[in-house]
């Protein structure tokens, strides 16, 4: 199923084709021509413009200036076919085609009192019958009230006047329905955020797509709203922003992902970097826009490059996404480039998200698995054979020896039973719970073994809040009472200190007695297993436990960090 | 009788200890409790024994390897356990019986009727026999053996790699816990029923049996009759 995926994403990658431009009918014979002030004249064919400064000075206020260009029509223009002549300029302005006005964006000196919206792009229709092959000439008369310290020129192309028209409208049909897709699994994402807020992957793949959305929708709004020129520089400024937060984002992403070391450490020189590209190179929008997603592109490699190093799951797919996207990045132009490269990019994120989820889905099902495997070896303490049989064994043996002693015997076996029903289904129990566990079982040991058994408990136990994962001190008593033989007078001292201060809690546990055989190593045991595994449950990796065996018998420590 | 007891639990130590003494009342000539592997092991090293009655789980302890050196020994073993499941090992490595906990006196006296009866056990469950060795014990597979010769209080198992081992238990023992394909023919041989090829009848009521691999082994007149009837 997943290489069919990949086949199908490959296929529709490789069927996707740049429309065909249509043919060049015109070719730029003179540079463009300025000068300031105002006569009719300067729209005319013959005009001498050989004294016009070749660069661009736009006059104060809504002072007039001219810009005049010669063009060679270079192919006899079917007398049918609409010919168009596209204009991308700041300022209101009015065109002149071989000295007649064909079109405006605005009225050239009145643009405060008009309130026209002056778009910078625009397309006009020149008549055929001004299209003969050989020379013309383009004039504009304009005035720029807004963004006078920008340099830019002004650019003109003749083209079929449908395609001028429609070409961007057709890419922005696509780019929009990418735009949809991101924004529904950035609203998906954040949905499930919203459910568990543990999951901050999550909330930083809804984040970027939703950065990606709004990149895509403010970089193609210019083909389908009308923006003032004014504005346009302040377009390039969100965007600029937008990719700043995109270029920070997914590698942090993928640092949090890839359980990146020292991730605060490269978060915050990461910033520094991308902050200082962002201030520091802004000769041009583009590439600004440039510098940082490449910046993007080499911390996001460097981290799964670490993570390939470290065997990490799913490193090596996202890597050959991450190659991928750079080759397009190359070969095509900036505004494609950016966008393919980004999608997959956030494909890659996308599908590291999924494997990330079904590693959490499954860790989550585990420790269900491990928390009912731990409730039912707790369950199992009091009726697996050794326990139950032996004490049924002494049981039969009181009743027909000592009946009254045998009555009190099963009221011991009665509250141990009860005691542990009670805790059967918990996960973390009061210390006090715990310690009455104990010394039932003590109890019951008592008639068993008829050893005299003393239980002691030091330090205080100030409130509820000092817990223990059930049946954790019964376990290592039970330990005690096996593994270790009485000292002379026939009895064995237990004795559990509590300690704890602002930054952990502590369990010591002590049994004095003989420890038998001290040969053997005793670590695996079932029942040390059944102690690691509660404290996992509870604490995850904040905890120690130690026991080992000391001069006057044995000692376990349990330590938990807060 | 000298009889040890290894258990760790006081209580049912003492429990078998009263049983025990009121079953053999004036036989019973020495009883002892231990109560740690250890203790055990040491005690069988050291003592003449008739009977071990072993509890398998001592202080957290696997009872499996003091139950093979009690079983290699001359004297028979009885195991008196609350794990149920480990009864049919306990059978295989050859002991006399398994009692279940918790135990009556009935259930416990049912065990040691067996020994005094000196009655084949019922029990088809024996795998192996544990022999002595010099530093360790080994098992011998009984589908690896052929007969076995009465040698004074010592036995001599043949196998069917011509080989010959020594076990410290007695014929008699060995018989009670051998199932039935091995059958008594003589006071001295206890064979394996489908090695033997045919019954040869000699004169002045001599009998022998000729053996699959070409031996012959005598026949007693008393259990000609019985060794007859199961051969048919």
């Amino acid at each position: 199923m997943k290489k069919f995926i990949y086949i199908v994403f490959f296929l529709i990658f490789i069927s996707c084709k740049y429309g065909e431009r249509p043919e060049l009918i015109s070719e730029k014979t003179s540079e463009m021509v300025f000068k300031k002030g105002d006569n009719k004249n300067w729209r005319l064919k013959n005009f001498n413009d050989k004294n016009w400064s070749a660069k661009k000075s736009v006059p104060e206020g809504e002072n007039i200036f001219w810009a005049r260009q010669t063009i060679r029509i270079t192919k006899k223009v079917d007398s049918l076919e609409l010919i168009g002549i596209g204009i991308h300029a700041f300022g209101a302005y009015e065109v002149f085609w071989d000295g007649i006005l064909i079109g405006k964006n605005g009225i050239p000196g009145k643009e405060k009192s008009s309130k026209e919206i002056v778009i910078p792009d625009k397309t006009f229709h020149i008549p055929n019958h001004l299209l003969k092959k050989g020379g013309h000439v383009l004039a504009l008369r304009m005035s720029q009230l807004y963004e006078k310290k920008d340099k830019r020129g002004i650019y003109s192309y003749i083209l079929n006047y449908d395609f001028l028209a429609t070409d961007k409208l057709k890419d922005t049909i696509y780019i929009n329905i990418l735009a949809g897709a991101f924004l529904l699994t950035s609203l998906y994402y954040l949905l499930l955020f919203f459910s568990d807020r543990k999951q901050f992957g999550t909330f930083l793949f809804s984040l970027s797509s939703f950065l990606f959305f709004l990149l895509i929708i403010i970089e193609y709004i210019k083909f389908y709203t009308s923006i003032h020129y004014a504005n346009f520089i302040f377009r390039l400024k969100i965007i600029g922003l937008l990719t700043f937060l995109i270029s920070f984002i997914v590698p942090y992403y993928f640092a949090i992902q890839f359980s990146l070391k020292h991730i605060k450490w490269f978060t915050y020189s990461y910033f520094f970097i991308l902050a200082s590209i962002y201030l520091f190179i802004s000769d041009s929008y583009d590439q600004t826009a440039l510098a940082l997603s490449q910046m993007m592109w080499f911390s996001s490699t460097l981290i799964i490059s670490y993570a390939i190093y470290k065997k990490q799951k799913a490193a090596i797919i996202v890597l050959i996404g991450l190659l991928l996207s750079f080759v397009i990045y190359k070969i095509f132009i900036y505004d494609i480039s950016l966008f393919v490269s980004f999608s997959i990019i956030t494909l890659c994120m996308f599908y590291l998200l999924s494997v990330k989820l079904k590693e959490q889905r499954l860790a989550f099902e585990h420790s269900i698995a491990e928390s009912t495997r731990l409730r039912y070896e707790l369950l199992k303490k009091n009726i697996q054979p050794h326990f139950l049989m032996n004490t049924l064994t002494s049981l039969i043996d009181w009743v027909e020896e000592a009946p009254e002693k045998g009555v009190e015997f099963i009221e011991a076996l009665a509250l141990e039973f009860d005691l542990l029903n009670q805790v059967e289904d918990q996960k973390l129990i009061p210390i006090s719970q715990e310690i009455e566990l104990c010394k039932s079982h003590l109890n019951i040991m008592k008639y068993r073994k008829e050893i005299d058994y003393q239980w002691e408990t030091e330090g205080g136990i100030k409130n509820e809040d000092q817990q223990i994962p059930p049946a954790i001190i019964h376990t290592l008593l039970e330990n005690g009472i096996t593994h270790c033989a009485p000292i002379e007078n026939n009895s064995m001292k237990f004795k559990l200190i509590i300690k704890e201060d602002l930054k952990k809690l502590q369990y010591t546990f002590l049994t004095y007695g003989k420890v038998r055989n001290t040969k053997k190593e005793r670590k695996g045991g079932t029942g040390f297993k059944y102690i690691k595994a509660r404290l996992n449950e509870s604490y995850g990796s904040k905890w120690k436990f130690t026991s080992e065996a000391k001069s006057h018998g044995w000692e376990n420590i349990i330590t938990i960090e807060k | 009788m000298n009889i040890l007891i290894i258990e760790d639990e006081n209580r049912i130590a003492k429990r078998i200890e009263r049983m025990t003494k009121e079953f053999f009342l004036n036989t019973l000539k020495n009883i002892i409790c231990v109560s740690s592997l250890q203790e055990g092991i040491e005690y069988i090293q050291n003592n003449e024994l008739d009977l071990v009655l072993l509890d398998l789980n001592l202080n957290g302890e696997n009872g499996f390897d003091i139950l093979q050196k009690s079983v290699s020994e001359s004297f028979h073993t009885i195991i008196i356990s609350a794990n149920k499941h480990e009864a049919l090992t306990a059978f295989e490595y050859g002991v006399l019986d398994f009692v279940p906990k918790p135990f009556n006196k009935n259930r416990l006296q049912q065990a040691f009727d067996r020994i005094i009866k000196k009655e084949e056990v019922t029990t088809e469950n024996l795998q192996f026999l544990a022999v002595k060795k010099r530093t360790d014990i080994q098992l011998i597979n009984i589908n690896n053996v052929l007969y076995i010769k009465g040698a004074g209080v010592y036995t001599e198992i043949y196998l069917n790699n011509g080989k010959k081992e020594l076990h410290d238990k007695s014929l008699e023992k060995l018989s009670q816990l051998l199932p039935k394909t091995f059958q008594r023919i003589h006071k001295s041989y206890l064979v394996k029923i489908n090695e033997i090829k045919e019954i040869i009848v000699q004169t002045g009521s001599k009998y022998s049996v000729e053996l699959k691999n070409k031996e012959i082994l005598p026949v007693g007149r008393t259990k000609y009759k019985l060794l007859k009837e199961k051969m048919i």
